[in-house]
């Protein structure tokens, strides 16, 4: 009777964990991220780590597109570097890239702002050490290892929010919200300015940051893998030259790539009245497709990426998730160009 | 830092129980002495656990003096007292002083400010000192032998069941129960279980969502009037009933799930039809505890009226100014009870003159529930002092409650009281239950309500559910401050 009761009991909770655990099928897409990295069981010779100067100002459709490089995104909001690290690690036991991109934004956050990005970085990733190690490097004071294990437990007030999506995904795979990582917006809200980067006292990194940093290019060391660094085009005055000096050393240091976008804005053709969505902060899929152009040529100048739009399986793969991101942009221009907003991101 | 609802707490009380499930129950007491110690340092601190050192060291070995027929037996009896009265006076009525202007110039009108003393919270101090005073009480008049193990006195001083709110337990209950803890059956581990989830319905369901709506209209009672301040009062008063009884449940039961039986604090409070019974209700070991060591060796009701009415005012006194070094508490929940006692004992005889007279018949439901009702006023007036920060307000708040009903226009949800349709609708449903709930203990007992082994069992699992989903605890919410710890 007790173990009955208690069989239950489990059943009923694993039901309202599956309902309450929110979906993100609206304006906040990025808590899909981590888990659809499983969806795609194609290997990749890029992959790209980072916060959102990764997966919103690179479009690994265009890097198929043009050059014919596979590559994913395993970025999400605000992701710290340590996050970062572990999500590289448990990547690399699923493939192995001939190239890691680290996004380096995130070197200058030295704690996490918000706890609901950390769930989104670690809800949808699959359970072993990493994920144990990741959540304990980054949890904020307050949140609790328990939550993670029972999502029940941190969600369940959400019964009074309930839609129909949370009914109609507790148990059916949801549509795919990026594009290998990619998080697609084809609205434009040109750059205006922002005002004048203030001044800090101490621009040294985060000890936290400088070791995951290194672990990061010791990981990719030992599995063989190259690692490029770049720092994308935001244009909010936060890196500061002694940011831009102590990457460099870095990078020279370990004999890395590195690229400031920031440095080579007109070569890479952005033009930021229509390339950003979000008035400088981030790219929209007009200047991403740039970026990723300009970004491609110097990888393909730097390493030995293989072609593989000849190859049939890949390319039939490529080609229906490339045909379906031609048709959202399409949609959200369309859209926009009406509404002069686009519903979804409202 | 840890807390009786925390995670932390849980799996603390989850590691006792699987390790004394490996022992026999008489070494049961070594698992709860290191669960009380880990308990201490996690939740209260390395001072903490100094000061209960010193405390459950001092009362210890006053027993053994008080014990022998020594001539300074009286002497030693004070110097006891004191030392444990005076550590509480430290730590919780440095601002006694500054207080007591504060509320003169509250009286008079005038403004005093001033910068608190800041002692650091010392946990249980407001519990095992009366816990000690009372067993070294106990010694002195002979009612018990001095306890012979230093382990059990420890134990029964920092058990972590009554650290933070209580009860004030007594040895002959607590101590020899945790000295001993009897062998667990698995109908008493369910029933423990239960007890815990009452606990955990009352605490989470219905205490905290009160919460929101108290110190929604609380925190801008200038901005409110009439019968909204009127629903703050009342809701405090069920929230601090929720809150701390929930606590007992809470406490009681997992001291079951480890054999160990604590005492009995709360007794249906609401139902009580007097001031008098409400407290012979709410806080029972902490009535009991005054009655024995105050009331009584003050003369009681033996020395005349007049007499007894001053015994009642020190022991309201005394409780008031144990809940708090604030004049709020003490008038709240002393001075002013003490006070309500004395009236109806002068009035009732009139009363029931009144009644005969008219040719009422008082003795009837309805008129139960009238006088429920008016003790549940008369209480709750004492409480908004318990809550409010200064006299002032309480002032404020009683003054407007009498005034035409306005509502802040901040405040949002139902009532403007900040609480949400659906977090209303399982507020007045859990009301509701605990309502049967107090009905039934209160005509039946210890009767059980379900009484199949299967459907208990069953029930433990669908209130776990039910707590798990509609339970007001998690990010941005600190789960662990029931009022009572304060004390």
């Amino acid at each position: 009777m007790v173990l009955g009761s208690f069989f239950v009991f489990l059943g009923i909770m694993f039901l309202a964990q599956k309902i309450l655990s929110p979906k993100y099928m609206g304006k906040v897409a990025e808590g899909n991220f981590t888990e659809e990295y499983y969806r795609d069981d194609s290997k990749h010779e890029l992959l790209i780590i980072g916060n959102c100067e990764a997966y919103e100002n690179i479009s690994p459709m265009k890097l198929w597109e043009e050059y014919g490089i596979t590559s994913y995104i395993r970025g999400n909001a605000n992701q710290l570097i340590s996050q970062s690290y572990y999500l590289l690690k448990e990547a690399l036991r699923y493939e192995k890239p001939k190239v890691v991109l680290l996004s380096i934004q995130a070197m200058t956050v030295a704690e996490q702002s918000s706890e609901e990005y950390n769930r989104m970085v670690f809800d949808g990733m699959k359970w072993s050490a990493d994920k144990l190690w990741g959540i304990l490097s980054s949890r904020m004071e307050g949140e609790a290892l328990t939550e993670y294990v029972f999502p029940v437990l941190r969600y369940h007030s959400r019964w009074k929010e309930l839609t129909r999506e949370d009914f109609l995904y507790a148990f059916q795979e949801k549509p795919l919200k990026s594009y290998n990582g990619y998080y697609l917006r084809a609205d434009i809200r040109p750059f205006t300015g922002f005002p004048s980067e203030r001044r800090k006292s101490d621009y040294s990194f985060s000890e936290k940051n400088a070791v995951y940093l290194e672990k990061i290019a010791d990981l990719c060391r030992e599995n063989g893998v190259e690692l490029a660094l770049m720092k994308g085009p935001g244009m909010y005055p936060e890196w500061g030259e002694p940011y831009e000096e102590q990457i460099r050393e870095f990078a020279d240091e370990r004999g890395l790539v590195y690229m400031n976008t920031l440095l080579h804005m007109e070569e890479i053709g952005l033009d930021l009245s229509e390339d950003t969505y979000d008035e400088g902060l981030h790219l929209n899929v007009y200047g991403a497709e740039k970026l990723s152009v300009w970004l491609g040529k110097q990888l393909k100048e730097q390493y030995d990426f293989t072609d593989f739009r000849e190859q049939e399986k890949l390319a039939k793969a490529y080609g229906h998730r490339l045909e379906e991101y031609r048709r959202e942009i399409e949609e959200q221009k369309e859209e926009f160009e009406r509404l002069g907003y686009i519903r979804k991101f409202r | 830092m840890i807390s009786y609802t925390s995670y932390g707490f849980f799996l603390l009380v989850s590691a006792g129980l699987i390790l004394s499930g490996f022992v026999r129950p008489k070494r049961k007491k070594w698992i709860l002495l290191a669960m009380s110690l880990i308990f201490l340092v996690l939740a209260g601190g390395a001072l903490s656990i100094w000061i209960w050192m010193i405390s459950t060291a001092a009362g210890f070995a006053a027993a053994f003096l008080l014990e022998r027929d020594l001539a300074g037996r009286r002497l030693i009896l004070a110097l006891a007292a004191v030392f444990q009265l005076g550590l509480l006076a430290y730590f919780k009525y440095a601002n006694l002083p500054f207080y007591t202007m504060e509320a003169l110039c509250d009286i008079t009108g005038r403004s005093y400010e001033f910068e608190p003393v800041r002692r650091p919270a010392v946990l249980g101090i407001s519990f095992y000192t009366l816990m000690i005073i009372g067993y070294d009480l106990d010694v002195y008049r002979g009612e018990r032998q001095a306890v012979r193990s230093a382990a059990d006195f420890s134990l029964f001083t920092g058990y972590f069941g009554h650290l933070v709110q209580g009860p004030v337990d007594s040895y002959e209950v607590t101590g020899t129960s945790l000295a001993k803890p009897d062998s667990v059956s698995f109908e008493g581990f369910r029933d423990g279980c239960l007890e815990i989830l009452t606990g955990l319905f009352k605490k989470l369901i219905i205490s905290e969502r009160l919460a929101i709506m108290v110190n929604t209209i609380y925190g801008e009672y200038t901005s409110y009037k009439g019968w909204y301040l009127a629903l703050a009062a009342g809701a405090f008063s069920l929230q601090l009933y929720t809150d701390f009884s929930g606590c007992m449940d809470l406490m009681s039961g997992i001291s079951r799930l480890f054999g160990v039986r604590l005492c009995r604090n709360f007794r249906q409070p609401f139902f009580a039809e007097s001031v008098s019974e409400f407290w012979r209700r709410w806080h029972i070991t902490l009535g009991g505890f005054l009655r024995k060591n105050i009331y009584i060796p003050l003369g009681g009701n033996r020395k005349g009226l007049l007499r007894k009415y001053v015994n009642v005012m020190a022991v309201f006194l005394i409780s008031g100014l144990w809940h708090g070094g604030k004049w709020t508490f003490i008038i709240g929940t002393g001075i002013l009870q003490g006070i309500y006692m004395i009236g109806e004992e002068l009035f009732r005889p009139a009363a029931q003159r009144i009644g005969r007279a008219a040719g009422v018949k008082t003795d009837t439901p309805f008129f139960s529930w009238i006088r429920r009702l008016r003790t549940f006023i008369l209480v709750s007036v004492g409480f908004v002092l318990f809550r409010a920060d200064s006299l002032a307000m309480a002032g404020q708040v009683l003054g407007g409650i009498m005034q035409k009903g306005q509502h802040s226009e901040y405040g949002e949800g139902v009532f403007y009281s900040g609480l949400g349709t659906g977090d209303f609708a399982v507020l007045v449903i859990g009301l509701a239950v605990l309502f049967f709930l107090s009905v039934w203990r209160e005509n039946h007992g210890e009767e059980k309500i379900i009484k199949g082994d299967g459907a208990r069992t069953g029930t433990c699992f669908a209130v776990l559910f039910l707590i798990l989903l509609f339970g007001w605890y998690g990010k941005g919410y600190d789960m662990g401050a029931f009022i009572y710890s304060r004390f």
